[in-house]
């Protein structure tokens, strides 16, 4: 293989990558990148075994085709401070390659026999349906906060996607204590009865590329038994979904009814508030509690080695009762930094420790659910 | 220490026995005006258990370590020091030295029994008991002893009642300061009892060398011996503008501990940061699944533990010691805090998959859990009725607790733990 390639190019691919390569040396080939040159389009690809990516560079200088296999973090690295415009990648004997800027700077870098890098993309799986950008960037912003990281919970470690009526998706997360839910309009349905489970990594990898990608406006998806194949632009990026059962989250969702209470609460204010409880509670994760009390909401925390925060809220609307829960804070905070508009709490007034909704003000696709805490 | 002390007896020309008769005069002196810290060490602490544990070993040269401390002698019995054994030692010496030696493996959890009782004794005399290892510590007694009077008499009552409740025995220390009382009850050893008055803390320093004060290293010794400085005595001469210069803050430091002056208090420990277990295995580790089965019972280890005190912890470090000497230590702090051995397992086996288990060989495992939360804490719901099956693991480690107060640790075990019988791959 002999390339000569614009740095640029070069570097975009390699730097998309970094997120997925292991760092540790569990298997050396998944430390490495694939570069691909075919006729004048050169590929960079890079896979975990969970995560696939590979960006296609077009209108390349291929003087000889070829695949090669390096490090992907040092040849990102040396991409990086190379001085010239153009780079010469040539593939020598022996999986040596050496990486030219100019006349006077050569590098040569042992590979690995690119035989051995898995084949991730299956073949058999392009039928692909498009989904708008903004509005799954969008998705990913109001729930991604709540998606389990406890590896020991496979089942709960990312988003789960579903179809629901009116050809609405439905997208839901959780870490077990609290639930994220957002349906909305983003294109075709999705062809998997049961849904889909997109692990974590995989979403923080896909919303970084779909923000870079910023003249791109549609996702193309390709799911297929246990995997998603997701085109964005000139970047393929394929995933293995967690083949689990997603929890039975439907039963939680609490109903309306007589017993509960709801609460419209300016959202710049609470949100500066729990900012100041949290200095407290953080320590220890102590519970913030909400008193409402006629038309005040007063918040109280306490920590055993540090003190405690009491502030008053003034409500607009009136409470003909008066009730107290506790929950994390943070998990309200998170709702506040996802949504942009002022929030309506509604909570059951006649039974303690029952779930706690939080939505904003005049939106009914986007539900959060908090489970409360126990003082 | 033993080592400093052959030191000390062949500088001094003396004999053991003379050395000890010396040590018995200041004892005798010093008893009109004793200091009030008190530094308590047993005497061949793991060697002294394994005899009390089979007394047929009694008077043989019994050595503990070697084979889970990868070729150390951990402890060697008084009988084991006369041929030349001495903690530290490459085991293949040890054996060279004393062919005919008691070679045993350390029992770390029988050391911690013994250790738990004699801490408790301690506290009977004084909530200020600074732990220096399993086996040592310092007390302050200063003022216990309008209670249980004066120090002497204190270390003399610790003494006996170790011996009663556990039938070892200790040495101890009593002086005016941390670093005096430490040397004093060193020299003493086996079964001593050495008093040293504060004025007496000059004389009693006066010959000995250097080395035992704390801070001072082969580096420091280098440079004191040009100035012929060798004893502590010849230290305390030396100008302490000198050792400022060349030493700074710690050149003072020493200045005033060659002048008897450790102004550094006993502090109590008061509450344990962190609880962890660790195991170095005697053939290193190749594949996942032993490696998950040592860390399923260091899991279960850890969260006995834990209940015992009444604690859940939040936070879960797994350290992976390979075979090349190299470390890595991985941890994961969670929402909720634990005490379940099967859910310690599946957090450090979690960690476990980002080490280099399989690739690398492992010699060395281990599992610590810190950020506790006691129980009567705020506790936070679960969304998914979780809190039906924590119920249930509850009442089952509580039963599990109560067998193994009753029969022993280890005797109920997760089936993938039980070994077939006549196999037994863990010390």
């Amino acid at each position: 293989m002999k390339i000569i390639i614009e740095k640029k190019f070069l570097l975009e691919a390699l730097s998309r990558i970094q997120g997925i390569v292991e760092k540790t040396s569990i298997k050396p080939i998944t430390a490495n990148a694939l570069i691909k040159a075919e006729k004048s389009s050169v590929s960079v690809s890079a896979t975990n075994l969970q995560i696939g990516m590979t960006s296609f560079c077009e209108n390349i200088n291929v003087i000889e085709e070829g695949i090669i296999s390096i490090n992907a973090r040092k040849i990102f690295e040396i991409v990086k401070e190379l001085p010239e415009k153009y780079i010469t990648i040539t593939e020598r004997d022996n999986y040596r390659i050496k990486i030219e800027s100019g006349e006077d700077l050569k590098f040569n870098i042992l590979g690995l026999p690119p035989e051995d890098f898995p084949n991730y993309i299956k073949e058999e799986e392009k039928e692909f349906i498009k989904w708008e950008k903004e509005k799954i960037v969008n998705f990913i912003k109001l729930t991604s906060f709540s998606m389990s990281k406890d590896e020991t919970n496979p089942n709960i470690c990312g988003v789960f996607i579903e179809n629901i009526e009116n050809s609405l998706i439905r997208i839901v997360t959780t870490d077990g204590y609290r639930i994220s839910i957002v349906d909305d309009i983003l294109g075709e349905k999705i062809k998997k009865e049961k849904g889909i489970i997109i692990p974590y990594k995989a979403v923080f990898e896909l919303n970084k590329i779909m923000i870079e990608k910023e003249d791109e406006k549609t996702v193309y998806l390709a799911i297929s038994k246990n995997s998603l194949l997701v085109k964005i632009g000139d970047v393929e990026v394929f995933i293995r979904l967690i083949e689990k059962q997603f929890p039975e989250y439907k039963m939680i969702i609490p109903g309306d009814g007589k017993k509960t209470a709801k609460t419209k609460i300016e959202k710049n204010s609470l949100k500066a508030t729990l900012r100041r409880m949290s200095i407290i509670s953080s320590v220890n994760n102590s519970p913030v509690i909400f008193s409402f009390r006629g038309n005040n909401l007063e918040l109280f925390t306490e920590d055993s080695e540090l003190g405690s925060v009491k502030e008053k809220l003034n409500l607009k609307k009136n409470n003909d009762k008066n009730f107290d829960f506790c929950i994390n804070c943070h998990y309200l905070l998170d709702i506040l930094n996802a949504v942009d508009k002022d929030v309506v709490i509604e909570f059951n007034t006649e039974e303690e420790n029952k779930p706690i909704v939080v939505r904003p003000y005049d939106d009914e696709k986007i539900k959060y659910i908090i489970m409360p805490m126990i003082v | 220490m033993y080592i400093a002390k052959e030191i000390y007896c062949s500088l001094t020309g003396l004999t053991r026995i003379v050395h000890a008769k010396m040590m018995n005069n200041i004892t005798m002196e010093s008893r009109k005006k004793p200091g009030n810290i008190i530094h308590l060490d047993m005497d061949a602490f793991y060697a002294s258990v394994e005899v009390l544990d089979n007394p047929s070993l009694k008077g043989k040269p019994v050595i503990v370590g070697g084979r889970v401390q990868r070729g150390v002698v951990s402890a060697a019995s008084y009988t084991a020091r006369f041929f030349g054994v001495h903690s530290a030692q490459p085991i293949a010496v040890a054996k060279r030295l004393c062919p005919d030696g008691v070679f045993l493996p350390v029992r770390m959890d029988r050391y911690r029994e013994i250790s738990r009782q004699i801490f408790e004794i301690f506290h009977r005399f004084t909530p200020l008991v600074e732990p220096l290892s399993i086996d040592e510590a310092f007390l302050d007694v200063t003022d216990s002893t309008r209670l249980f009077g004066d120090p002497e008499k204190i270390a003399l009552n610790i003494k006996n009642l170790i011996r009663a409740e556990t039938g070892l025995t200790a040495s101890a220390g009593v002086a005016p300061s941390k670093f005096v009382a430490k040397i004093a009850s060193d020299l003493g050893k086996p079964d001593g009892l050495t008093v040293v008055s504060p004025e007496q803390v000059r004389q009693f320093l006066e010959p000995l060398p250097i080395n035992l004060l704390w801070g001072v290293g082969n580096k420091t010794r280098e440079y004191l011996a040009l100035l012929s400085v060798r004893t502590i005595g010849d230290l305390s001469r030396l100008p302490a503008e000198i050792l400022r210069r060349k030493f700074g803050k710690h050149g003072v430091h020493l200045h005033l501990l060659s002048n008897g002056v450790d102004r550094r208090n006993v502090v109590p420990v008061i509450k344990a940061k962190s609880i962890g277990h660790e195991e170095t295995f005697m053939e290193d580790i190749l594949d996942i699944e032993t490696a998950e089965k040592e860390l399923l019972s260091l899991a279960m280890k850890v969260a006995q533990r834990l209940r015992k005190k009444g604690l859940k912890a939040r936070t879960i470090s797994l350290k992976v010691k390979y075979n090349d000497f190299t470390r890595i230590t991985r941890s994961v702090t969670l929402m909720k805090a634990i005490d379940d051995g099967g859910e310690i397992f599946r957090n450090s086996s979690a960690l476990l998959k980002k080490s280099d288990t399989g690739i690398k060989a492992i010699r060395l495992l281990g599992i610590s859990v810190c950020l506790f939360e006691s129980q009567n804490r705020a506790k936070q719901l679960s969304l998914f009725d979780q809190d039906a099956v924590s119920t249930k693991k509850r009442e089952l480690n509580r039963a599990l607790d109560f067998l193994s107060d009753k029969y022993g640790p280890e005797k109920v075990l997760p089936g993938t733990l039980v070994k077939p019988p006549g196999q037994n791959r863990r010390l």
